[in-house]
């Protein structure tokens, strides 16, 4: 009968992997059990590949089914990888014997690939008794930080058999499967002539292994006997700390991957090389803090522990330490550190050469059905019109738009040509780069399915998004990529930055692209519903919010909101059953009357409701020749004149009044005015096209109209004009 | 014979104290009477091995007092920080008390006092007669905290005027004090350190200078966090002043102490409980320390002046002045309060005639 060691672990624990380690290389076992599926067994030589860099994460999947897959994430200070890179070295048989993946993910077909082992927190209870706030806290404090104690294994377990006990805890049945398996496999291999094996699983499961041998082995095989089984298949994925951290959902996560490495690498020193490290990112953000704030905020973190009984300051005691020292709450404390130096931002690498990734099979089955397996093959960029209303067009539309967000452009979207509007169509210009196949094993971590990974990626950008602007173009994005599913998450972030910061500007900008969306075939957009409910928020926002963005604004932003009030006026006309129109008149209304608005909306606005009806001419000729009379800042008068004409030198083709209103006041000028005048004119007029211009030069030529006579009085006998006579006789002859 | 109408802190709680010097068995730092883990267990209440109880000084989190303790710990001096009635003072005192067994050296800051109130000043009549030596220097409170090595206190520091505060940063970061009148120092002793308050309402009054800033460490102490930690915290205060005041038989009005804390804490964050409701905050603090002394009033109002029964009229008045600090603000306020949410809210129409009445 071999020698067994249960060396029960926290997943992820820097602490109990150092000490699993150095018991490990001193005990020397000639056999290795190890808390992983035993589908686990060929991926475990990839370990010890330099190009397998953690963070990574063993994929085991369906390959018929790829979304169903159990991951299971190792940064390099997981003792499991430790485990494993231990074993590879010293040529130690390694054995995975966990539930075999192929039986686990039936179990668990609903539920997202997570082991339980941290789920519902069983040590929870057992921290607050201790006086901790979670249970990783306590266990830190407990295991992690004690460093140079190996009976800490065996008090471990008995801890945990208490605890167990204690706790009474009904277990899942996915958990007492797992268990009873872990058994079974106990069972055989100690029978193969083994002296020492060594027994590395999740502290927790400890209790229910040290009694395999008082236990019916034939209880256990019942239990396990009429498990349905899946084919599955397995590789290595990228995996970041980001993810690695509990905030991504993994149960067995950890809260600070970047305080755990340092801790790991660095052990005692961790504190210190923590703080240097964080000091300098301060600097960087130009917040002073010099090495005497750095040993001050050791010294207190050193006296918190103490008063904790621990013989070390852990991540906790330094946070609240550098909160004392350097006057900061703890929300800006946070916002700056977290992601940096209590997360991290570290992704793992997984080498080129492993198993094909569930992405690029799935990939690959798109392209199949997509009909774009020339366009793969091919070195060439080529040129496709992509007929959405067939079915192989419209699956490849979705994909490209799906690689786009993941960030993999082979296809490169272009304007429909004339030849073929509507909008049916889409042109791409494809070009495949081999180096597309390694961004996508990158993008192993965000799905098994391109459609999954790009939803995924697509919702952390939208949990990222900052203004309104983009959330409207993640919503087009998202709609070209059939990824409507979204939509509400989108809707719900819009609402919130409508209220917390509306932005009239972004708004005005927003609203061409939210009608273009609703104008898409309706096999794009299944909800409209939806859209229409965008309207409804920001519409309102624009409508009340338009006079005041009009209101004693400089001619450069005016410029920009000019642009945009045109094109949101082109495109609320054009929704279906316009109930916003009323509205956005209203609104236009108010801020023509508004004394104060910028001249140049004035003129536009003004333009605008004449050709809405709501002004009628002679009112719009009188308000004219107020606005150009002497009094007026020539500058404004000219800016004014341009937001009129711009887009409407129609009028002065075809509208005989504002012709004849505009030629008479230029007939009238006086001369001392014309001067200062003509350039304002001439800047406007030189915006029209050449063909308007020819026409109304033609109007101007036609024009019946005499000029009114200058009546200066001329007297020939003037001796001045006198002298000049006989030259213009010259010169006329 | 008269009594002290206010005996400091280490005469209250002696008892508390020697229980825990005895059961004490953690490393004390130099001159400490107790180690920084009894110090904590003082301020947050606990039950010790041998049965003596203690009581909570303290009703909030453990970890701010942690690094409070843990600061005076370290050669660091401690700031407490809050709005007023935050128990920053009550928190210095306990604090003294424990760790040097003196709560009584203090300097209270104001605008109006000079350097020789941080430092020393002289006794003339010894100085003219004698000379200048250290018979006739007359020591500060913080002088005297150096020389003994004690815990000396500083009540609203932002209130002494810029170049005062400054004398401070020798003592803090060297530790000594120059008399150059004498062409002597004063080391300070083990066990010496500083705990200064400042209400972080008139931060702008004389805010610290960057140097003097780096001496410290800051304790921000925070209102109550929970409605039930708020209710405990006035109950207890509210029971100790009945007990002083001689009005045992009066029972605790637990339902209107609920009431006041309910009606602050509203108007303190702008919406009602159930976050129904938005409301206006008015510019006053609305502290604990201001709805212990509501209550307070409303008793001695109801014990003198009523039959002993604690009345919706017996706090209106003091209510209302806590509330309304600034009429032009904080009426229109307090009347939209009492129409949208006191008059409508059940069981409350009492509260509500009763405030009408006299604003």
């Amino acid at each position: 009968m071999p020698e067994i060691q249960y060396l029960g672990i926290r997943h992820h624990g820097p602490g109990s992997a150092r000490r699993m380690l150095r018991f490990l290389e001193n005990w020397k076992p000639d056999c290795i059990l190890i808390e992983a599926p035993s589908e686990s067994t060929h991926l475990f030589s990839s370990v010890n590949n330099p190009n397998l860099v953690p963070p990574v994460a063993m994929l085991l999947y369906e390959p018929l089914h790829l979304k169903n897959s159990l991951i299971l994430p190792f940064a390099h200070f997981s003792p499991e990888w430790i485990a494993i890179s231990f074993a590879n070295k010293a040529g130690v048989p390694l054995i995975p014997f966990d539930l075999p993946a192929s039986m686990m993910l039936p179990l668990s077909k609903e539920i997202e690939s997570v082991r339980d082992v941290y789920v519902k927190d069983p040590l929870s209870q057992v921290a607050q008794h201790a006086g901790y706030s979670d249970s990783e806290r306590w266990w830190e404090h407990t295991f992690e930080q004690v460093v140079e104690d190996e009976e800490v294994f065996r008090g471990l377990s008995e801890l945990m058999v208490e605890v167990r006990e204690q706790l009474q805890r009904s277990e899942s049945k996915e958990t007492l499967l797992r268990e009873a398996w872990m058994r079974q496999i106990i069972r055989t291999e100690v029978t193969k002539n083994y002296q020492r094996i060594a027994i590395v699983c999740g502290a927790w499961h400890i209790p229910a292994l040290l009694n395999w041998h008082k236990m019916a082995a034939k209880q256990d095989k019942l239990l396990l006997k009429d498990l349905l089984k899946v084919k599955i298949a397995g590789t290595w994925i990228p995996w970041s700390y980001d993810r690695l951290a509990r905030q991504s959902g993994y149960g067995a996560g950890i809260l600070a991957p970047a305080w755990y490495e340092i801790l790991f690498d660095q052990q005692r020193e961790a504190p210190t090389t923590w703080l240097v490290q964080m000091a300098k990112l301060f600097r960087k953000e130009g917040i002073d803090i010099s090495p005497a704030h750095l040993q001050a905020i050791l010294s207190l973190s050193v006296h918190l522990s103490f008063l904790k009984d621990k013989p070390d300051a852990g991540l906790d005691e330094l946070l609240i330490a550098i909160e004392a020292v350097l006057h900061l709450p703890k929300e800006v404390l946070l916002s700056k550190i977290q992601s940096k130096w209590i997360i991290g931002e570290k992704v793992g690498q997984v080498p080129v050469d492993i198993p094909q990734t569930p992405l690029q099979t799935d990939l690959l089955q798109q392209i199949k059905s997509a009909r774009l397996k020339n366009e793969f093959q091919s070195t060439q960029s080529i040129r496709k019109q992509l007929d959405l209303r067939v079915n192989a067009n419209r699956m490849a539309s979705l994909l490209l738009h799906q690689l786009n967000i993941l960030e993999i452009p082979w296809g490169i979207q272009e304007a429909v040509s004339d030849q073929v509007k509507g909008s049916f169509h889409e042109n791409w210009r494809l070009k495949w780069k081999p180096v597309y196949m390694i961004e996508l094993i990158d993008k192993g971590a965000w799905g098994n399915t391109i459609a999954e990974a790009a939803e995924n990626k697509m919702k952390i950008i939208i949990d990222n998004a900052q203004d309104t602007i983009s959330l409207v173009n993640y919503l087009e994005k998202c709609i070209l990529a059939g990824l409507e599913i979204l939509v509400d998450q989108l809707s719900v972030k819009m609402r919130s930055m409508a209220v917390d910061a509306p932005d009239i500007s972004q708004f005005l900008q927003s609203l061409p692209i939210l009608v273009r969306i609703l104008r898409y075939p309706s096999h794009r957009v299944v909800s409209p519903d939806k859209i229409y409910q965008w309207l409804n928020t920001l519409i309102p926002y624009i409508c009340s919010g338009l006079p005041s963005a009009a209101y004693q604004i400089s001619d450069e932003p005016a410029q920009i909101l000019e642009q945009q009030i045109s094109d949101a006026h082109a495109a609320i006309y054009l929704i279906d059953g316009n109930e916003f129109i009323e509205q956005w008149e209203n609104a236009l209304h108010i801020t023509f009357q508004l004394e104060g608005v910028n001249m140049r909306i004035n003129g536009l606005v003004m333009r605008i409701l004449m050709e809405r009806d709501k002004l009628d001419l002679d009112f719009i000729l009188a308000r004219m020749t107020l606005i150009l009379s002497k009094g007026n800042e020539p500058l404004q008068v000219a800016f004014w004149l341009e937001g009129f004409f711009k887009r409407g030198v129609y009028l002065l083709q075809y509208q005989e009044e504002m012709f004849d209103s505009l030629d008479l006041w230029i007939s009238q000028i006086k001369e001392d005015h014309f001067p200062e005048v003509l350039p304002l004119l001439r800047r406007t007029f030189s915006l029209f096209n050449a063909g308007a211009k020819q026409e109304i030069w033609e109007k101007v030529t036609q024009s019946n109209k005499e000029l009114p006579k200058t009546e200066i009085p001329l007297n020939l006998n003037d001796p001045q004009i006198k002298e000049f006579l006989p030259l213009f006789q010259k010169i006329l002859a | 014979m008269g009594e002290i109408l206010r005996p400091r802190a280490e005469s209250i709680f002696s008892e508390e104290l020697n229980a825990l010097k005895r059961e004490d068995s953690k490393p004390k730092p130099p001159s400490w009477l107790l180690s920084p883990h009894a110090v904590v267990q003082y301020l947050m209440g606990t039950t010790l091995a041998d049965g003596t109880v203690i009581s909570p000084k303290y009703v909030g989190s453990r970890r701010l007092i942690e690094v409070a303790v843990a600061t005076l710990a370290t050669d660091r001096a401690l700031l407490l920080v809050g709005v007023p009635g935050t128990a920053k003072t009550w928190v210095a005192e306990h604090l003294a008390a424990a760790i040097s067994g003196h709560s009584g050296l203090l300097v209270q800051g104001s605008a109006g006092i000079g350097e020789e109130a941080l430092k020393y000043t002289w006794n003339y009549a010894r100085l003219l007669s004698h000379g200048p030596d250290r018979d006739s220097l007359v020591p500060s409170p913080v002088f005297h905290a150096m020389e003994k090595g004690l815990l000396v206190r500083i009540e609203e520091l932002t209130r002494l005027p810029a170049e005062v505060q400054d004398a401070l940063i020798t003592v803090l970061s060297e530790k000594i004090m120059p008399i150059p009148e004498l062409n002597d120092t004063l080391h300070a002793q083990n066990g010496f350190n500083l705990i200064a308050t400042a209400n972080d309402r008139d931060r702008g009054v004389n805010e610290l200078s960057g140097a003097l800033r780096r001496r410290f460490n800051m304790v921000f102490m925070p209102l109550p966090e929970t409605m039930e930690q708020e209710i405990l915290i006035i109950k207890n205060r509210v029971e100790q002043s009945v007990i002083k005041l001689g009005m045992e038989s009066f029972p605790t009005p637990t339902e209107e102490i609920k009431r006041i804390v309910t009606i602050f804490r509203e108007l303190r964050n702008g919406q009602t409980l159930d976050g129904q409701q938005k409301l206006k905050s008015p510019s006053s603090t609305l502290s604990t320390a201001e709805a212990i002394e509501v209550i307070h009033s409303g008793q001695i109002l109801a014990y003198h002046f009523g039959n002993g029964q604690l009345k919706a009229t017996d706090i209106a008045s003091a209510l209302s002045g806590a509330i309304v600090k600034d009429a032009q603000h904080d009426l229109p306020v307090w009347k939209d309060y009492l129409q949208l949410v006191v008059k409508e809210r059940e069981g409350w129409k009492d509260l509500y005639r009763a405030c009408r009445e006299i604003i």
